[in-house]
């Protein structure tokens, strides 16, 4: 029954993780859009790493909502992602911070953001592990 | 900008999601069915009210000001919260447990961040 599946997805603790998930995506769209049109030769890398992570939270926010089981597992591999990059972007803007002029969402680990980007892709991942396990 | 109306708005801000704990705790959705989670809605549609003052305030004090700020990104943070606060509310209202208020803590936790953020860029140090 695809739409009991689906509907397990994006209720309850689902339900807050798509919140979550979709005002990360509006902000790091918004805020990635901006840079990129406005001032990208300041810092490339930066902004394009934002937009990157835009693009991964617009994915999660979608694929959440969708929530049947290939949608899981589309969400579950942005969610892979971003941890991936909020870790490896995390510790080179600590070990290299000036190829970093401007902050991304995931310099320090997502510290701009209240380390949100960090834990935001861990719950995502327990949420699909826990609904597969069901 | 006008500091009073954000003393204000990040008031009730804290005040819906101090409500919202409320009903988390009680285990209650924000379905109106129920005078804490209808009273919680009048809230939030005060709440709306306010965000859309601010929004042409901000906006009007903009295109009035000579000093140099980036009016896209000081824009979008006065129109943010208008997307994220009915949105959480929608999303609230959809969920029959605790998750609900759940949610709309978390849209209306997120909206002084926005104004405390507009106020350094008003300011100048963004």
């Amino acid at each position: 029954m695809p739409d009991t599946s689906a509907e397990a997805t994006r209720s309850g603790p689902g339900r807050l993780l798509i919140a979550v998930y979709a005002i990360f995506a509006l902000a790091a769209t918004a805020r990635s859009g901006v840079q990129l049109v406005t001032k990208f030769e300041h810092a490339p890398l930066a902004y394009l790493l934002s937009a990157f992570a835009a693009i991964m939270y617009i994915v999660a926010t979608v694929f959440l909502t969708r929530g049947d089981d290939r949608s899981r597992l589309i969400a579950a591999g942005s969610c892979l992602i971003e941890l991936i990059g909020v870790l490896v972007v995390g510790t080179a803007s600590l070990l290299a911070p000036q190829a970093f002029p401007d902050a991304t969402v995931w310099s320090e680990y997502g510290k701009g953001y209240g380390f949100v980007p960090l834990v935001l892709p861990v719950l995502g991942l327990l949420w699909i592990r826990h609904l597969n396990r069901r | 900008m006008v500091n009073a109306i954000s003393a204000v708005l990040i008031t009730v801000s804290l005040l819906a999601s101090v409500w919202a704990l409320v009903l988390i705790f009680l285990n209650r959705s924000v379905r109106p069915d129920h005078k804490l989670g209808l009273w919680l809605m009048y809230l939030i549609a005060v709440f709306m009210v306010g965000l859309l003052v601010q929004a042409v305030v901000g906006i009007v004090n903009l295109i009035a000001t000579d000093r140099e700020l980036h009016g896209a990104t000081f824009v979008g943070y006065l129109i943010a919260p208008l997307l994220i606060v009915p949105f959480a509310g929608f999303m609230a209202l959809a969920e029959r447990s605790r998750y609900g208020p759940a949610v709309l803590m978390i849209g209306c936790l997120s909206i002084p961040a926005l104004i405390v953020r507009m106020h350094q860029l008003w300011a100048g140090h963004a």
